[in-house]
């Protein structure tokens, strides 16, 4: 693929990006996609995992086109599970050598989240606070 | 610094508290005290109203029907996920829920202490946070609180949790049982979606509403760090007595003021360790309660219809946390061995004998006694390895085996579930409100600012928190803290006292750490009347008298009050519940701590 660096990107800064529409919009912006130019090019990480058995696949509208048993599926973790496209809700992976939308909510997927960002006093503090960071989300910083 | 620059920080800091920048009281002894920082230019505010009270009404519980029912979780495709059942807001035992909510209704275990948990932790943990107010932010996630509430079929929580920020790079997140949730400002900026920030506050949110706080299991973590919490105020409080001899005696020996220098080194270290006591010394949830609060957020974000498209970067961010953390084991090793070299070296040299001995006589600590010091500096030389080894361990499970376990939870308790599309609307919305530029540029001045003062350099760390606003009442609590801990250091108590004063007096989130800083300082340069105002001060505000115990013991110490420090010793020794007191109390006592060991008063060689 050409120029795949060059349109890297993250599936949440892509939905940060677009338009600020409410909840009750969002079933809208799933039509609009389908007249809208196509998505990115994406060659990021791979599916982590498929939460429906069977998996409904989805077309560029948004509308359930099939679905697809777990085991007709690429194996997660795998290059076959390679997201090669992303839209707002969506992520784009070829199955049967065609693109195939998945619910963002039937899968887990992450983009190439960033580093968090840290500076010097922040790491030695959070390796100070290890242990506390862990009570709950966090563990401070990544570097 | 140009001064625009400086005004554009003292307006970031101000942000929060309104206008207006009276500064605090001057103490009234010669000061080359702080001018207060310039006005800022009029920020319009936002008001945050108080969350209403929400009485409980019997024992609320689900009707039949209105939950899905659960159903049993892929046992290969949870792996070490806790739960087997899904959903848990389904499985949940409505009496339960109910007797965990009236305990933390009514301030936590009962029996545990004296002063209920809740209490505890907020004077143990939320005091020592440098926490802010984003009322906007707050706002605008609180709304998102309220659509949780109404997902949840079981005791409410007696009020809407308040959101506080805190000015961090970290990625964390922070439930306190008084109902309030803590965010870094870390967090918000990593975030790139909405699911992340509301999965984040749907977790915290959970804690609170499963009573986690009044859980046996939360307490222990707590318990496990009493020795390395004393042993870091013993090095803190030897270290600043030794630093305030110093000052006053003015003609030093080259041993003494190497000791001095040494003090400093300690007394700074110490500082940074008392930072990350936050933590250690705060409730620790176990596994199962980690993996509860994330089952729950799902529940309650399908629940209240919100969206979950990209919760999965929350796990992914930190384990990429949890991964660098684990390569970088080897380098925290050597932090702590670095730092143990440093305390070692540094309370070698406090403690040498014919230093103590010349510094106790000659100085200002004569009160303390030689003996004082003696046994701290031999306590902290024995057990000092374990305030470092003390610090850090893994409990949890890995980050990326809570994302596989939810991802089988959601499959088994999900099957149907629709929930809407990220649109990033309510992120985007949040950051681009000037309060969330300001709160950056706030957070990153202030970790430059304190770098300073660790870095030794108080002039500088004094320049950039002025250009905050320390010394004025509005600017946020933590600022003024600093502002006094450094302006101390530099050896201008008057002016760390009215830092102190600023952020007692102000409009912050009140710091508990700045009340027994403050109260040390003013014992150490003998003012005990004015170290007995600050105590009284923070038992009359933190309503824990005895978490003064052990600084009211130096100040009696101080003042020569022997036998009054003995019975304050003893009513500390009869604090249940809350090992670090006792501790502290001994680090401050030794002499009655050693009395006890060796009933028939046979003096003890240096060393026992």
């Amino acid at each position: 693929m050409a120029r795949v660096g060059t349109y890297l990107l993250c599936i949440g800064a892509l939905a940060t990006g677009l338009a600020m529409a409410g909840p009750g919009e969002a079933k809208r912006s799933k039509s609009d996609t389908a007249s809208a130019p196509a998505a990115a090019p994406y060659a990021g990480p791979v599916i982590k995992a498929y939460k429906r058995d069977p998996l409904p696949i989805f077309d560029d509208a948004g509308d359930v086109v099939r679905e697809v048993t777990r085991g007709a599926l690429p194996p997660i973790g795998t290059e076959g599970a390679r997201v090669v496209r992303a839209k707002p809700g969506f992520v784009g992976i070829m199955l049967d050598g065609e693109l195939a939308w998945l619910r963002m909510s039937m899968v887990d997927y992450v983009g190439d989240v960033k580093a968090i960002k840290c500076n010097a006093t922040t790491i030695e503090y959070a390796k100070l606070e290890e242990e506390g960071l862990d009570q709950s989300l966090g563990l401070g910083c990544a570097k | 610094m140009k001064t625009g620059t400086i005004l554009a920080m003292a307006g970031a800091a101000m942000f929060m508290f309104g206008t207006g920048a009276d500064a605090a009281p001057k103490k009234k002894r010669s000061a080359t005290a702080a001018p207060a920082a310039p006005a800022p230019a009029p920020q319009p505010a936002v008001f945050v109203p108080e969350p209403p009270f929400v009485p409980l009404n019997g024992c609320p519980a689900p009707g039949a029907g209105t939950l899905p029912a659960a159903q049993k979780l892929d046992k290969k495709a949870k792996g070490k996920f806790s739960l087997t059942k899904a959903p848990l807001i389904a499985t949940l035992p409505a009496a339960e829920v109910c007797a965990n909510n009236q305990r933390m209704r009514s301030g936590g275990v009962a029996g545990e202490a004296s002063l209920g948990l809740s209490a505890q932790v907020m004077n143990t943990r939320s005091a020592r946070l440098d926490l802010f107010a984003m009322p906007a932010t707050e706002l605008e996630l609180r709304a998102v609180l309220d659509r949780f509430a109404k997902a949840w079929p079981y005791a409410p929580l007696e009020r809407t949790p308040k959101i506080l920020f805190r000015a961090s790079d970290a990625y964390e997140a922070q439930a306190l049982p008084d109902n309030t949730i803590v965010v870094s400002l870390g967090l918000l900026e990593a975030a790139e979606s909405d699911s992340e920030v509301l999965f984040v506050l749907a977790h915290e949110y959970a804690h609170l509403l499963l009573g986690h706080f009044t859980k046996a299991e939360a307490i222990s973590g707590a318990k496990k760090s009493a020795t390395a919490i004393s042993q870091v105020y013993q090095v803190g409080s030897f270290a600043n007595s030794l630093r305030g001899s110093g000052s006053v005696s003015g003609a030093l020996s080259n041993a003494q003021s190497g000791a001095a220098r040494s003090g400093r080194d300690a007394a700074r270290l110490s500082e940074a360790l008392t930072f990350a006591v936050d933590d250690i010394v705060a409730p620790s949830w176990n596994r199962d309660q980690e993996d509860q609060a994330d089952a729950l957020a799902i529940d309650l974000l399908i629940g209240s219809n919100m969206t979950i498209d990209t919760y999965a970067n929350v796990f992914a961010r930190l384990q990429k946390a949890f991964e660098a953390e684990k390569a970088s084991r080897d380098k925290r090793e050597a932090l702590a061995n670095t730092l143990q070299d440093s305390l070692t070296s540094s309370v070698k040299s406090m403690a040498n004998a014919g230093t103590v001995t010349s510094l106790a006589t000659g100085g200002s600590i004569s009160a303390l006694g030689t003996n004082l010091l003696k046994g701290t500096g031999s306590s902290l030389l024995n057990n000092i390895g374990s305030v470092t080894k003390a610090v850090g361990g893994d409990t949890h499970l890995p980050p990326e085996e809570r994302r596989k376990g939810l991802a089988a939870y959601y499959q088994a308790g999900y099957p149907t579930a629709d929930p809407p599309i990220d649109t990033g609307a309510m992120i985007g919305r949040i950051k681009a409100n000037p309060e969330f530029n300001r709160a950056t540029m706030l957070k990153a001045n202030y970790i430059r600012a304190r770098q300073s003062y660790f870095d030794g350099n108080y002039g500088g760390a004094d320049q950039q928190l002025r250009a905050l606003g320390a010394g004025t009442r509005q600017t946020p609590t933590f600022v003024n803290y600093v502002a006094g801990l450094s302006a101390r250091d530099a050896g201008n108590t008057a002016m760390a006292a009215s830092y102190f004063d600023a952020g007692r007096s102000g409009s912050g989130v009140q710091n508990l750490q700045l009340y027994e800083s403050y109260a040390e300082m003013e014992i150490n340069t003998r003012d005990t009347a004015a170290a007995e105002a600050v105590i009284g001060d923070g038992v009359a505000k933190f309503k824990d008298p005895d978490h003064f115990k052990s600084i009211e013991i130096k100040r009696e110490l101080a003042s020569g009050d022997a036998a009054g420090a003995q019975a304050t010793y003893g009513q500390c020794m009869a604090v249940k519940g809350r090992d670090y007191i006792p501790e502290r109390c001994k680090a401050a006592m030794p002499q009655a701590a050693q009395a006890k060991k060796n009933p028939l008063g046979i003096d003890l060689p240096f060393g026992n």
